[in-house]
């Protein structure tokens, strides 16, 4: 694992432009780097990454298995107690995912270990799915990469399949919270995806949903069979409609027992379940005495968080890294801190997507800080050698 | 691990993965712009994942396309035909939530939590 310099294009953000790629520069700061990639052996991809990432979406799948019928857990987790027959239902029901990714921390030697599961909402999507493989296609072209250079990426086209699998035919709605531009980009990209696969497909603000009491419904009060929201289980579980009986009878992607595996609960039970696994990192609840075997070295992380927010780092008794957030109330977990390792003088995390059950891509985030955030930058990646 | 090449889920590898990623990927293309491309640009869409609120894409059953529309209407209710609301959560923002009140249709009870927050992606 290198990180390599290549020559920028010097027509980005027109090609940015044309595609849609509307965040590729957040707030004047470059969210894509084009002037740099990340280089893999094939033995990495294959051993390190994929191999770990499709176990731990299996073992995940049990937990899910586990943790559903404990009320003990699901309390531990902060899921409130309302929703549990919502998610045990969907559970038993057996209602398909769409996507996952797994954040992990990975030099090139050695196990990747799991950072956290974004296993409802994941976003950096479009720019793992198409951007970055048109980066690659254009660096063979124009010879700045070898011509064999490959790329650890089918999440097009998994997507597109997933949705005939999940839905196979109907109508989506696509929803997402108003003026964010990168979750617009990522449930339009989705979208996009879903009418590749044939589907219906329109979208509406998560503000706008409707409820008749029997059906959530659209600006056209036309009933929302199947509803796709890039807003957290967590978020809609507590908010109003939470409590719907209109919560039955739509379909969600992801569906409600996903709210277990997003949970930053989940790292410790995974721990629980499976002390000493290879991808994983010891982690406890924070509330809980295993904590304590933690004190000097681990990341504080709340259960609910997204985007880097409320984390502490700290290493040998001191703290060495914050970021601010409107997270913790729930709680938090500690994790057994490793430290994303440095290339050029910047952190890095691997972020691994998982579409159904099936892990087929990468892609890389990079920061000055080790915590990985919403500003964090990303990196393409290319197979040599 | 798949050793398997033809069970690969990636395209990965060398000259047989490689080519198979290349082939698939300008179709990818392609298959894009025969579905909300052409709906957008239509519609005065300048990106083809332009896909804002209120567009809605769906398949003609007698050729398989994709039929798009797009309303940029500020009044979501009355743009697309559907009553307007009675009553409203707080947070909601729809233009269908002011109106002659024959709907019994609720708004705004999704969203409220995140507004606390910086956005549902993660």
């Amino acid at each position: 694992m290198r990180r390599l310099r290549i020559a920028p294009r010097p027509d980005f953000a027109e090609y940015a432009r044309q595609i849609g790629f509307t965040y590729h520069a957040a707030d004047g700061q470059p969210y894509w780097q084009d002037e740099a990639y990340y280089a893999f052996t094939l033995d990495q991809i294959e051993n390190d990454l994929e191999t770990p990432s499709q176990e731990l979406a299996a073992l995940c799948l049990d937990m899910v298995g586990r943790i559903v019928g404990s009320e003990r857990d699901l309390t531990r987790l902060r899921i409130p107690a309302h929703a549990w027959p919502l998610i045990l239902d969907s559970w038993r029901r057996r209602q398909p995912s769409l996507y996952g990714r797994f954040d992990m921390v990975y030099d090139g030697h050695g196990p990747a270990r799991l950072l956290e599961y974004n296993a409802d909402t994941p976003t950096s999507l479009f720019e793992s799915a198409v951007v970055q493989w048109h980066w690659l296609e254009n660096g063979r072209e124009r010879r700045a990469l070898p011509d064999d250079a490959d790329q650890f990426n089918s999440i097009h086209e998994a997507l597109i399949q997933r949705w005939r699998v999940v839905v196979g035919a109907g109508h989506v709605h696509f929803s997402c919270m108003k003026d964010m531009v990168e979750d617009e980009g990522t449930i339009g990209y989705l979208a996009d995806c879903a009418a590749q696969a044939g589907l219906g497909v329109s979208s509406i603000y998560i503000t706008d949903i409707g409820d008749d009491g029997e059906r959530f419904v659209d600006l056209a009060e036309k009933p929302i069979d199947w509803l796709f929201k890039l807003y957290p289980w967590e978020w809609m579980l507590t908010d109003a409609f939470g409590r719907s009986p209109s919560m039955k009878t739509t379909r969600f992607l992801e569906p409600p027992w996903k709210s277990i595996l997003s949970n930053k609960g989940l790292l410790a039970l995974l721990w629980e379940a499976e002390p000493g696994h290879p991808n994983l990192l010891p982690a406890y609840f924070a509330d809980e005495p295993g904590a304590a075997k933690l004190a000097r070295n681990h990341v504080r992380k709340p259960i609910y968080s997204r985007e880097g927010a409320n984390i502490d780092m700290v290493d040998r008794g001191r703290a060495i890294a914050h970021s601010d957030g409107t997270y913790g109330a729930e709680g938090f977990i500690v994790q057994e801190l490793a430290m994303p390792p440095r290339f050029d003088g910047r952190y890095a995390t691997v972020g691994s997507w998982i579409v159904g059950d099936t892990a087929c891509g990468i892609g890389l985030r990079e920061d000055d800080t080790p915590i990985i955030g919403n500003m964090s930058r990303f990196v393409p990646h290319a197979i040599i050698g | 691990m798949s050793v398997n090449p033809a069970k690969r889920p990636i395209n990965l590898g060398k000259s047989g993965a490689a080519q198979r990623g290349v082939s698939s990927k300008p179709g990818m293309s392609a298959g894009r712009k025969s579905t909300l491309a052409i709906g957008l640009i239509a519609a005065g869409g300048m990106s083809i994942f332009a896909f804002t609120p209120r567009e809605q894409c769906e398949v003609d059953p007698a050729t398989g396309q994709q039929q798009c529309s797009s309303s940029r209407s500020s009044s979501g209710g009355s743009s697309h035909g559907g009553s307007s609301s009675s009553r409203s959560w707080g947070f909601g923002s729809s233009g269908s939530d002011s109106g002659s009140g024959h709907s019994t249709i609720a708004r705004g009870g999704f969203g409220s939590s995140g507004g606390f927050h910086f956005s549902g992606g993660g």
